[in-house]
């Protein structure tokens, strides 16, 4: 019985941190989706970004909380820029073309990224609670890292901020009747362009949030976000594209049914994950959530 | 008047014919003279490689620096040599259609004599045929055999194939009394047959394998199933076989789940990656791999390596820690060598002249001498210890001798 119950903590927590950077980065698909019908290619390249920003904030001298969180901050306005820069200008001629412009914005930062710090996985500080790396569980002796419990909570904590921003302020009101009706919101003197930038803001700025998280864990590099981005997508999917409580159970999904098919088989692991995608998917084609945001498309 | 359009124009054909005719001609001779004097003919080393990378800035680096000294001494009989460089990086990953291209462009326009189709063996085991067939010396960098037993003639190979390292493996397993391994590898063709033949050995060699798990990627997320699996099979020992520069993320997480025992690796452990993983839980690493990745050039204690790492610091000014420093610096070797043998800068005589070729590389003597295209046969292996914390790691062979209380022993897991 305690060895069942080890092997489902060994697996289980590692899945549910690699879910919650997922999450992080289905909640920035989900509202971009909702608010204007298009997808972000680029996201796994500012995860990349974001990651690589911490660190080098680290090796500046800041401890792995404060460089968090000015990489989160500076992504967040990368994300703006993107969008006041580039998306909104492309937008305006045809919608689809956003699709592939994230598609070239993705490889021109993931190359820039390689071209900064090159091929090589770097070391983030590690996460230590009262000078030890493990929380050791006496009763089932098993030992779990502090920097998965610590990546899980914090994006919890992310997760609920975004929940309170989008349903108890101002702004986040006039961001979800925008993302309603962007004509009815726009003639109620909502800045439609200025609820768009700060969508892909939180987007970007959720995405460093997670690399910054998964460091620790994984080490530094410029690819790191490559997987996460698009997992993050997958997962929106899964609970249901455009909403934003689907894509954080969606990405716990597929963290953690990827980590225990690694375990199974692990050969498989990628194309198992995406084939019960797929059948999840024709089976409930609104996602877990049963949400009609394409259909609303 | 149309009749005198058409006969200046048939005399304009044919000298243009003969023009061409003669150029072809001139070609060869201009290439392969012979006789010692290359002066003011030219040898285009082609290079294919992920150039926004370290990888690829390291290789152009190291020809660069070949190039540099060659030109201005005249060391290759006064022969200019120049460098055509292609990227074949496609969004991160070096991609097999694009290195094709560059490969068809080096033969057809740039009429490359030296191709050097970078360190990944299944873009080698792609272009490896149209290297052949274009009759242009090829060096691969890469450590999987496959390739090499396609039986190209033009075709080398600069570094260990991963086959002749083998034996030294399993024999070192069951002289710790390391009975049951298990496996974990990438899927890649360097890594697929490594483990493959990892496997035959050792079970050839009477050790058991109790798990063997693919890692999904080189970016390290997504492995923590594999290597529960793996840790829960309680092996003596483990054997990783990854793409190069992912080591360190897999080392990592294996000590990060609580395995405390010996790890081997099938390459080389950058000291980024030790940095990565961290002085004391990379203790107990066994590299298998000819060559170490050195912090500082002083840490080196083999005076031929010790002059290429200071010949390029003092050019780039860094020590370079990536493997492929010394795979690249073996192939410009190769190039000089074979240069200087053949008097010629025409791959054929290059390619003539390299079977009776046998010099110092990096890791031993470079012996093409046995018509296996192959030029190292005896495999290496080194060792993090606590001796080698903060520094260089220990050769195996020494590490083995080595008094009990001067090293740090791991043998099982805690």
């Amino acid at each position: 019985m305690n060895d069942t119950l080890k092997l489902i903590l060994q697996l289980m927590i590692p899945g549910l941190c690699l879910g919650c950077v997922y999450g992080l980065n289905g909640i920035g698909a989900a509202l971009l989706y909702k608010g204007s019908h298009t997808i972000n290619n680029a996201q796994g390249a500012v995860v990349g970004f974001g990651a690589l920003l911490g660190y080098s904030l680290q090796n500046r001298g800041l401890g792995l909380i404060s460089s968090t969180i000015i990489a989160t901050i500076a992504c967040f306005f990368v994300g703006v820029l993107l969008q006041v820069g580039v998306i909104s200008q492309i937008e305006k001629k045809a919608p689809i073309y956003v699709v592939i412009a994230t598609l070239a914005l993705s490889i021109v930062i993931t190359n820039a990224n390689y071209l900064i710090v090159g091929s090589y996985t770097y070391d983030s500080a590690v996460i230590l609670i009262n000078v030890s790396k493990y929380l050791h569980i006496d009763s089932v002796n098993v030992d779990i890292l502090w920097s998965n419990i610590v990546a899980i909570a914090v994006s919890f904590i992310a997760m609920v901020s975004v929940h309170f921003f989008l349903n108890k302020t101002k702004f986040g009101s006039a961001m979800r009747a925008a993302a309603m009706d962007p004509f009815a919101a726009e003639s109620c003197g909502i800045s439609v362009v200025k609820t768009r930038a700060v969508t892909w803001g939180i987007m970007s700025a959720l995405g460093a949030l997670g690399g910054c998280l998964t460091g620790p864990l994984f080490g530094v590099s410029a690819g790191i976000g490559i997987a996460a981005g698009a997992k993050g997508n997958t997962g929106a999917v899964l609970g249901g594209y455009g909403n934003m409580y689907g894509a954080i159970i969606g990405g716990m999904i597929i963290g953690i049914v990827e980590t225990i098919f690694g375990y199974i088989y692990s050969p498989y692991q990628t194309a198992f994950t995406n084939a019960l995608f797929l059948i999840f998917i024709l089976l409930l084609p609104h996602g877990i959530m049963n949400e009609k945001a394409i259909e609303e498309g | 008047m149309k009749k005198a359009i058409r006969f200046v124009s048939m005399i304009l054909c044919l000298v243009l014919l003969c023009c061409c005719l003669s150029s072809c001609g001139q070609k060869k001779e201009e290439e392969g003279n012979g006789d010692g004097d290359l002066s003011g003919k030219t040898l285009t080393i082609g290079l294919v490689s992920s150039l926004a990378d370290n990888t690829g800035k390291l290789h152009q680096e190291v020809i660069n620096l070949f190039i540099d000294k060659w030109n201005k001494e005249g060391t290759l009989y006064g022969a200019n040599v120049k460098l055509v460089a292609y990227d074949n990086l496609n969004n991160g990953a070096q991609d097999t259609e694009m290195s094709i291209k560059c490969v068809q462009k080096l033969l057809s326009s740039d009429h490359a004599q030296v191709i050097i189709p970078g360190q990944l063996s299944n873009i080698i085991q792609a272009v490896g045929g149209l290297i052949n067939d274009g009759e242009a010396v090829g060096i691969g960098l890469g450590l999987a055999p496959t390739w090499m037993e396609q039986g190209w003639e033009y075709v080398y190979r600069t570094a260990l194939n991963n086959n002749f390292q083998i034996p030294s493996v399993t024999a070192t397993m069951n002289s710790l009394n390391q009975k049951n391994i298990a496996i974990l590898y990438q899927n890649t063709d360097n890594c697929l047959t490594f483990r493959d033949s990892i496997k035959a050995a050792a079970i050839e060699d009477g050790l058991n394998v109790v798990a063997e798990e693919m890692l999904a990627d080189g970016s390290g997320t997504g492995i923590t199933g594999q290597i529960t699996s793996v840790i829960n099979s309680d092996p003596d020992t483990i054997f990783v076989t990854a793409m190069g520069g992912s080591f360190g993320t897999v080392v990592k997480q294996l000590r990060q789940s609580g395995y405390k025992g010996m790890i081997y690796i099938g390459q080389i452990l950058m000291t980024t990656e030790v940095d990565s993983i961290g002085d004391e839980e990379v203790n107990g690493v066994i590299m298998c791999s000819p060559y170490v990745s050195y912090e500082r050039i002083e840490d080196c204690n083999n005076d031929f390596v010790k002059s290429c790492l200071q010949e390029f610091y003092d050019k780039y000014g860094y020590c370079p820690v990536d493997d492929q420093f010394y795979k690249m610096w073996d192939a410009m070797l190769l190039v000089q060598n074979a240069v200087l043998a053949a008097k010629s800068v025409d791959a054929a005589d290059m390619q003539k002249a390299i079977s009776t070729l046998k010099f110092d590389g990096t890791a031993g003597t470079m012996d093409f001498t046995k018509g296996s295209n192959e030029c190292y046969y005896g495999a290496r292996a080194w060792v993090y210890t606590g001796q080698g914390v903060g520094g260089a790691p220990v050769a195996l062979e020494d590490w083995l001798t080595m008094d009990v209380s001067k090293k740090v022993i791991i043998t099982k897991q805690s």
